[in-house]
């Protein structure tokens, strides 16, 4: 199958080939997602070299367990998203590095805009945007802490040492945010 | 419907959903989860928020050279792959005369291109090791594509856990192997079909955890004193 071709193709199509140890399909399933996945392991890892790290561990994964993917369970991107985001978490446990100064920055992702040059990226860009506005409406507390759990990689307990709470209120703000979140998105027709 | 031990695990599932469950509580909250209908649900409704977060980070792209590392790797293990495809997609679907050839090989008979397949399978993750348990990937072959196994090592148990594993050829059972270094493979009473949905789970003897190879192959009915067919799932516990 041609490069031209293989691009026409949808992500679950890619797979089914990436399946087979199809090379090409993997390089294709990589140009759309790659960008999406280092963005999320270089917002969650201290250095670009530890981001880079998880970032090839996760796609090589990826390439070596295609037949993990199932389709009913989500997509393509959300299921190599969820891939970095564990090795990533895996990475910064294993390392017990505690310098996560990017988690803690809620505001980060507002500081480089995406090129909107594609209507995919259009597509994409509204979404970010959606997205953080329903993280900017969230009760602070609430988004700070599923900001450390999620990009900081903390569990429930370390976060309430760190923010001096108790754990069940940690796991409320996480369990109240969350859901407050995903009807915010619902609303707004986000559908990862 | 909510399982027992539900107010306990409630307030978990969010955190669970953010990978923010400390690790010790992990396993205890997914044998929970596989029983709680309420908790699988509500874990379904918060994942989609999860999936979401990616999105509000600021795009940067991947740098060019891991690109190129990771293709390098990547056309490298697909010719390996490729040079073994076809031997293991076709012999499992021997026509039943052929088979007597197999019966009677005297040795393990593993075509090298399987072994070469299974081999870039072994790759496929580092060992992981959850609580007091080591789980081991396990590599599968063409003829169960789709098959996701892993071995559960603890110090005196050991199982095999499979999902989308299809039912062994019409007249056969799975049997697990194990292969010591430096030595054939031993048959084991862990004789098996999956399930009608592809699970399966398979008590092994603990001794496995030392073994070279973990594997499985199709056997008549009873098990087989030799492997008669190639393996479909094969690990290394000790790598």
């Amino acid at each position: 199958m041609t490069g031209a071709t293989l691009a026409s193709l949808a992500d679950e199509e890619l797979m089914q080939l990436v399946r087979r140890a199809d090379p090409d399909a993997f390089a294709v399933v990589y140009e759309r997602h790659s960008g999406a996945a280092y963005s999320l392991a270089y917002r969650m890892m201290p250095t670009p070299g530890a981001a880079e790290d998880v970032t090839q561990e996760a796609f090589l994964s990826v390439w070596r367990s295609g037949a993990r993917y199932d389709r009913r369970r989500g997509s393509v991107r959300s299921w190599v998203l969820g891939i970095v985001h564990h090795r990533a978490i895996d990475a910064l446990r294993r390392g017990k590095v505690r310098d996560r100064p990017r988690a803690e920055d809620p505001n980060a992702a507002e500081q480089l805009e995406a090129p909107a040059n594609t209507a995919l990226e259009a597509v994409r860009h509204d979404e970010a945007t959606t997205v953080r506005k329903a993280m900017d409406e969230l009760p602070t507390d609430q988004a700070q802490a599923i900001v450390l759990a999620y990009f900081g990689g903390f569990t429930h307990t370390e976060i309430a040492e760190m923010l001096e709470a108790p754990v069940g209120t940690i796991k409320g703000r996480l369990r109240l945010g969350l859901a407050k979140l995903r009807d915010q998105l619902a609303s707004e027709g986000v559908s990862p | 419907v909510s399982a027992p031990g539900h107010d306990t695990w409630a307030d978990a599932v969010a955190s669970y959903a953010l990978g923010a469950l400390p690790e010790a509580e992990v396993i205890a909250f997914e044998q929970h989860l596989a029983a709680c209908g309420a908790c699988r649900a509500e874990l379904e409704h918060l994942s989609v928020a999860v999936a979401a977060l990616p999105a509000s980070v600021a795009p940067r792209p991947a740098p060019p050279a891991l690109g190129d590392r990771i293709m390098a790797d990547v056309r490298r293990e697909a010719e390996l792959l490729h040079a073994a495809g076809p031997a293991a997609d076709r012999l499992p679907r021997r026509p039943a005369r052929q088979h007597r050839r197999w019966t009677r090989a005297p040795r393990w008979a593993v075509p090298a291109a399987v072994t070469a397949a299974l081999a870039v399978g072994f790759a496929a993750g580092a060992l992981v090791r959850t609580g007091d348990e080591r789980v081991v990937p396990v590599a599968t072959t063409e003829a169960v594509r789709g098959t996701h196994a892993r071995l559960l090592l603890g110090d005196d148990h050991a199982t095999l856990v499979a999902d989308h594993l299809p039912a062994p050829p019409a007249g056969r059972i799975y049997q697990v192997w194990l292969k010591p270094r430096d030595g054939e493979p031993e048959p084991t009473s862990a004789l098996f079909v999956p399930r009608a949905d592809g699970t399966a789970t398979v008590a092994l003897p603990a001794r496995a955890a030392d073994m070279e190879l973990v594997m499985v192959s199709a056997e008549p009915p009873g098990g087989s004193a030799a492997p008669t067919t190639p393996p479909v799932l094969s690990a290394r516990p000790r790598s």
